[in-house]
């Protein structure tokens, strides 16, 4: 009996390494989704009404769930030490605070994108964030393909791998 | 008026990046309450202007480039975008209604100036609300129970804004008459110096104020939506703006604005003033003088 019972732990725990690595993937892939449409949405409000800074990251502040939203929450408190530091150290001390499981050109444009926010003329900004948001997608379609491909070869695995350890073990 | 100027000052001051602004806090009160500017060049210290002239603060070392860019993100609140269209004319107004005005590099495309690429100096000048500066003239503005429309003349730095928001605020709040719904064009947001939709300087509770746009289009904005009594801008300029105001006349609005000009006989020399003396647009002349330092005011009608 109590080897049934550890062999049946063995082969779920397996199983759920497989569906964590798989979520882990997903997870990615709606963070980007989210951090695109966050930066989506500051365009326009940039480019429609010339939302000033605090109101804009507070609004996405709160718009916006999870890791996205605690970035912009992290740089409207952040904004409180204007004058002492940039609002370009303040953004890219929360990106790096955030864990928003970024790498490559995203997380590069994305930093760059402190270099730019409240400093620059509309078109500027727009022309930053128009890359950053490219920058985004590109990486949000390799994460969506990484999710179609490897999510399902993850859980496949794992029950797989638990399965043979079982079998080894039995 | 001390503790309002003091508090203006440091209003002022907090506009600084933190070495700077614990200087400019440094200044005793007394200087606080007279200052009129706070200066920031590139490579120069700190300097502080008063009535008897500009000095340096004690202890400034030289002001670095960055951080005249520090001022201007701590200002803007990191929001330069939203202060663009005034940048291109090379001053803005922030919270408290003080005024700064940029220098350095300019950015020119098509003609225009596009953005400032290298700032060289800032200066931040202190708005002070003087209550009661127009209390000896408002009275003069009045035939029986109708308000005068009024010109008001001063060369630059004559006090002009001042006595004309004074003016608004009398006009407005009704004192020693009725009260009068005025609509104010403040184009560079120094008569009201809105902030929030709240008014940053008393302009009366019946003051419908209009800011950020130029002045003709929002003279006409108060007079189609907002149905004023009185219509008030501060230093006309532009041939649209005098149209405008004499479009309100037409409509039987009363008009308070003032205007660059030593006197009457300067003013009849500029052709769009000159159309709107002859069109009898205002009934009277206020004109502001400095006599030994001492400000005069002398109402004339026309």
């Amino acid at each position: 009996m109590i080897r049934l019972m550890g062999a049946l732990l063995t082969a779920g725990g397996m199983a759920w390494m497989g569906w964590a690595a798989a979520r882990r993937l997903s997870r990615r892939m709606s963070l980007l989704n989210q951090l695109t449409a966050a930066l989506e949405q500051m365009d326009r409000e940039i480019s429609y009404r010339l939302t000033p800074m605090p109101a804009l990251l507070e609004g996405l502040a709160v718009g916006y769930p999870g890791p996205v939203g605690d970035l912009f929450a992290r740089c409207r408190q952040g904004m409180a030490a204007l004058g002492c530091r940039s609002l370009g150290q303040i953004w890219r001390s929360a990106v790096a605070a955030t864990p928003l499981d970024l790498d490559g050109q995203a997380l590069e444009c994305l930093l760059e994108l402190g270099n730019v926010l409240g400093q620059y003329e509309e078109e500027g900004m727009r022309a930053a964030l128009g890359r950053a948001i490219a920058a985004l997608t590109r990486a949000e379609e390799t994460a969506r393909a990484e999710v179609e491909q490897r999510g399902r070869m993850y859980r496949v695995l794992g029950v797989t791998a638990g399965g043979i350890l079982v079998i080894l073990l039995l | 008026m001390t503790g309002q100027g003091d508090k203006r000052y440091l209003q002022a001051a907090a506009l600084l990046p933190p070495g700077l602004r614990k200087l400019a806090e440094g200044l005793p009160p007394d200087g606080q309450a007279v200052a009129e500017e706070l200066r920031l060049r590139a490579g120069q210290p700190l300097a502080v202007v008063l009535p008897q002239g500009e000095q340096d603060l004690d202890g400034s070392s030289c002001i670095r480039p960055e951080e005249l860019g520090l001022v201007l993100e701590i200002s803007t609140q990191a929001s330069v975008h939203t202060a663009m269209d005034r940048l291109r004319s090379g001053f803005f107004t922030v919270e408290g209604g003080h005024r700064i005005g940029l220098c350095g590099s300019a950015v020119v495309k098509e003609g225009m100036v596009f953005s400032m690429r290298q700032l060289s100096s800032l200066n931040i000048r202190i708005a002070r609300q003087v209550l009661g500066a127009a209390k000896g003239v408002a009275g003069q503005l009045w035939e029986g129970e109708q308000f005068q429309s009024t010109l008001i003349l001063s060369p630059p730095g004559g006090g002009k804004t001042t006595l004309l928001r004074d003016l608004i605020r009398i006009l407005s709040d009704g004192l020693g008459h009725r009260p009068l719904r005025v609509g104010v064009a403040d184009e560079r947001g120094e008569l009201a110096a809105l902030w929030n939709g709240i008014p940053q300087l008393d302009v009366g509770r019946h003051t419908d104020v209009m800011d950020g746009c130029p002045k003709g289009t929002a003279l006409l904005m108060l007079l189609r939506g907002m149905n004023p009594q009185v219509l008030a801008a501060d230093e006309l300029t532009a041939p649209e703006d005098c149209a405008a105001l004499e479009m309100a006349a037409n409509c039987g609005v009363g008009l308070l604005c003032t205007a660059h000009a030593a006197g009457l006989e300067q003013l009849q020399t500029r052709p769009f003033y000159r159309r709107l003396l002859e069109t009898r647009c205002f009934q009277r002349l206020v004109v502001l003088t400095r006599d030994n330092g001492m400000r005069r005011c002398r109402v004339e009608a026309l």
